[in-house]
């Protein structure tokens, strides 16, 4: 088949020829097979492996006062296959009792600033565009298309956890980006 | 299709290559002695495919090497399969090509006209010694950081040069990430593009003689094709190596030796398998003779084998009459073996593991006292007091007790109730050692003591915990880092560095021993007393807290972890030992304490480093394609033979 001089052969001799060269094309076939599968697939199969965001620890529920928000910083991490980043992440705790506590992110809906809370009005308050809402989290004035953001959260072992989400500011619809 | 064929060929010469590749006859016919050179090469492209997919995943830089290898190891699907095969597919490459070799010498096949052919040969012997060395410093784990250590400092004592080329190679007078970055170009590009050239070459010398085939003149007569009767034989050769090889990846994968720690003093360097004999001769020059090994050796066996065609000129082959040369190549094989089998079983690594016991035994202790120092060394003694230079500060140094004049009933006394000799003293009570413990301690207190131990290391990196100064004890209160149990404060909560280091149970062991058994007892078993803390005890660690355990070996490794880098204080009243903070304090390496970590793991029944992603697991993988090999090689078998009956 490759070079003419292959034909010349009688007849038994090619049967044996055959056998011999469809030896080694299974063989490489395997071999190619057998390796070229779990090379694909070490390709493939870590796409669609982004890990789930999973729950940091902020603090302990003793640490918190009651209907009083309070801003505690916890050490988020941030995985990116093998390198793994931490930094400092502030939210807003209002405790209203060990069973009823609300997260919420620290930025503000309207345009991403940072709100404080106002302990003489009991109101949190942007300093940028003036949007103030109640202890709640509902919108009181100004210019917020929505809420403050609750994240999501778990008590365990009288311990706070949180999983960290930015939304999407200025629009009515609370999106994770 | 023939069509198509002939299109090609009127524009490239496809066939007329693949002509000059296949269409040779073999004199003397085709021959299993014949597949080594193919075997080599197989394995060569191996290496290219499985070496370019690693780098997928792989980062050479000294921080995030080992972890991104490790990633790709354990949770990349067949990331096991690809740096197995890599693995295991250099150490079959040396030994391939030492068979290449060894069957070229014996056939004669170095002579006239195929010289050259050998001496590129040679060449390519040399760049897989080349590969195989820079290759292993790339997972920048301790084998491959400390082989790079010894090896770079080899090739600084080559005189003249050596200062210069040692320089060179690991860019400045310092190991490190410059280092890593050369022998990782190297190891990728540089030597892999001029094998590949040289391989080109050598096949094509190869192909302008042909295969040497039989010495004696009957058997040449026999003639067969290269294709298809040769490259059955070689494929039949290439499947048997490429199932050796998955099963070794599956089933005997490459340690985990834990992350390069250039700081860490009780890991022993050895040398790779391949490096054995020249490791074990160095041992044999010593001093000033030195380079005559490390220089010396390794030029007189490539002077051999440059000039072996060029010595040996006469045309006969038959080894049978060409004693002297196999005898000669005899007494080299054997001396390689030798050397190598004594560089294995030298007892570098036995002696690693005794550090602990070896270096206070220097003075002879009687049987009582020997059985005494087991109780000293594992009822939480050291925490507290030093001995030879070993151990804690807060208790008197007893290196020197024999020299008090104490009786042994005195310390008897002091050991079961302390206050009866001082109402003030912080030492608890040890009640629960038994009259022959008691008995045999006080002798091991009462025998001399060296004033340091031999091969001791630094005090204040082994126990920083025990360094208090009395005042702050007799305040009654040892909590220095009190927000570690209430804590809300984040620092507490952080994981280190360390907790995503695969690190290595045996070397794991010996840090434990050194460094944490003497509160958490032998074995991590616990049982030493921690009088003022709510349970009584320094925690056991095996089995551990079941808030502290998981079976997923990432969650466990971070949970204590954060424990190990931030300290912890036990719950009670006034609790005379905590755990410090070994990470954030650096008395321990991130390094280390990744080693520690393993090993804790490992006494609880979890494997630190497990595969966590597979679409098959590496059993499963094999069963899969060795069953397929099997069956088709039954099918071969069988028309063969129908084959032949017939015939």
């Amino acid at each position: 088949m490759l070079t003419d001089n292959f034909k010349q052969n009688d007849t038994p001799q090619i049967t044996r020829r055959n056998f011999f060269k469809i030896l080694s094309g299974v063989f490489a076939g395997f071999i190619a097979f057998s390796l070229s599968v779990p090379m694909i697939e070490t390709l493939v199969g870590t796409i669609s492996n982004k890990k789930s965001r999973s729950y940091s620890k902020v603090t302990s529920l003793n640490s918190i006062p009651e209907n009083e928000p309070v801003e505690p910083s916890f050490v988020l991490t941030e995985e990116d296959a093998f390198i793994k980043s931490t930094k400092a992440q502030e939210v807003w705790v209002i405790k209203k009792s060990n069973s009823n506590v609300t997260i919420f992110s620290p930025i503000c809906p309207h345009l991403g600033c940072r709100y404080q809370w106002n302990s003489d009005r009991k109101l949190f308050i942007c300093p940028c565009h003036h949007s103030v809402f109640n202890i709640d989290g509902n919108v009181v004035s100004g210019p917020s298309p929505r809420p403050l953001d609750r994240l999501p959260k778990k008590i365990e072992n009288n311990y706070l956890y949180v999983i960290w989400e930015r939304f999407k500011p200025g629009i009515e619809k609370k999106e994770v980006i | 299709m023939h069509g198509i064929w002939k299109w090609i060929n009127d524009r490239i010469p496809v066939a007329k290559v693949l002509q000059l590749g296949l269409d040779e006859e073999i004199t003397g016919g085709a021959s299993y002695f014949f597949t080594l050179g193919s075997a080599t090469l197989f394995v060569f492209i191996l290496q290219m495919v499985t070496g370019i997919w690693q780098l997928f995943y792989y980062v050479p830089t000294v921080d995030h090497a080992y972890d991104s290898l490790n990633f790709l190891r354990l949770f990349v699907p067949y990331g096991w399969l690809i740096h197995g095969l890599h693995y295991w597919g250099a150490t079959a490459m040396v030994i391939l090509v030492g068979l290449h070799i060894l069957r070229v010498f014996i056939w004669g096949a170095y002579k006239k006209p195929r010289e050259l052919t050998w001496l590129f040969g040679v060449v390519l012997l040399l760049l897989t010694i080349a590969l195989s060395f820079t290759g292993a410093a790339l997972p920048w784990d301790e084998r491959g950081y400390w082989a790079t250590v010894v090896g770079t400092s080899i090739a600084g004592t080559t005189p003249f040069i050596g200062n210069g080329l040692k320089y060179l190679l690991i860019g400045g007078s310092k190991i490190g990430q410059l280092t890593l970055s050369r022998l990782f170009i190297l190891h990728t590009a540089i030597i892999p593009s001029i094998a590949v050239i040289m391989i080109a070459v050598h096949f094509a010398a190869f192909r302008k003689f042909g295969s040497v085939g039989p010495w004696t003149e009957e058997k040449r007569k026999i003639k067969s094709d290269f294709w298809p009767e040769q490259v059955s034989k070689d494929m039949v050769v290439a499947v048997l190596l490429f199932l050796l090889l998955v099963t070794l990846a599956a089933f005997n994968p490459p340690p985990f030796t834990g992350p390069a720690d250039p700081l860490d003093t009780t890991y022993l360097p050895k040398s790779e398998w391949n490096f054995l004999f020249l490791y074990q001769a160095l041992k044999f020059f010593p001093g000033s003779l030195e380079k005559l090994g490390t220089v010396g050796i390794p030029t007189l066996v490539i002077l051999i084998f440059v000039s072996l065609p060029f010595l040996d000129r006469k045309p006969k082959r038959n080894p049978l009459k060409r004693p002297g040369m196999m005898f000669g190549g005899f007494v080299f094989l054997v001396l390689l073996f030798t050397l190598t089998v004594m560089g294995y079983n030298s007892g570098l690594n036995k002696s690693q593991t005794k550090l602990k016991s070896t270096s206070i035994k220097s003075i002879k202790l009687s049987p009582a006292a020997l059985r005494g120092e087991n109780v000293y060394n594992t009822h939480g003694c050291t925490s507290c007091h030093t001995i030879s230079g070993r151990g804690g500060r807060l208790g008197p140094n007893l290196t020197n007790e024999s020299k008090k004049g104490c009786t042994k009933q005195w310390i008897i006394v002091q050991l079961t109730n302390p206050r009866s000799h001082n109402p003030k003293s912080p030492m608890p009570p040890f009640s629960m050692l038994d009259k022959t413990q008691l008995s045999n301690l006080a002798d091991y207190l009462l025998s001399p003591h060296p004033e340091s131990a031999p091969n001791s290391y630094n005090q204040n990196i082994v126990n920083p915990s025990l360094t208090l100064n009395s005042s702050e004890n007799q305040g009654g209160n040892l909590q220095t880092n009190s927000s570690a149990s209430t804590n809300g404060g984040n620092k507490q909560n952080a994981t280190g560095p360390a907790a995503d280091m695969i690190g290595n149970v045996a070397h794991g062991t010996i840090l434990f021993q050194r460094d944490c058994e003497s509160c958490h007892g032998t074995n991590g078993k616990g049982g030493v007393p921690n009088p003022g803390s709510l349970s009584g005890q320094v925690p056991s660690l095996n089995p551990i807290n079941k808030n502290l355990f998981s079976e997923n070996p990432q969650t466990f490794a971070d949970n204590i972890d954060r424990i190990i880098q931030n300290g912890s204080v036990p719950q009670g009243p006034n609790p005379q030992l905590h755990m410090e903070d070994y990470g954030d304090s650096h008395a321990l390496t991130q390094q280390e304490i990744a080693n520690i970590e393993a090993y804790i793991l490992n006494l609880n029944g979890v494997n630190r480093a497990e595969i966590q992603i597979t679409s098959f697991s590496p059993k499963e993988y094999y069963i899969i394609v060795a069953g397929t090999f099997v069956a088709v090689s039954i099918i071969f078998v069988f028309i063969g033979y129908a084959k032949k009956n017939k015939l």
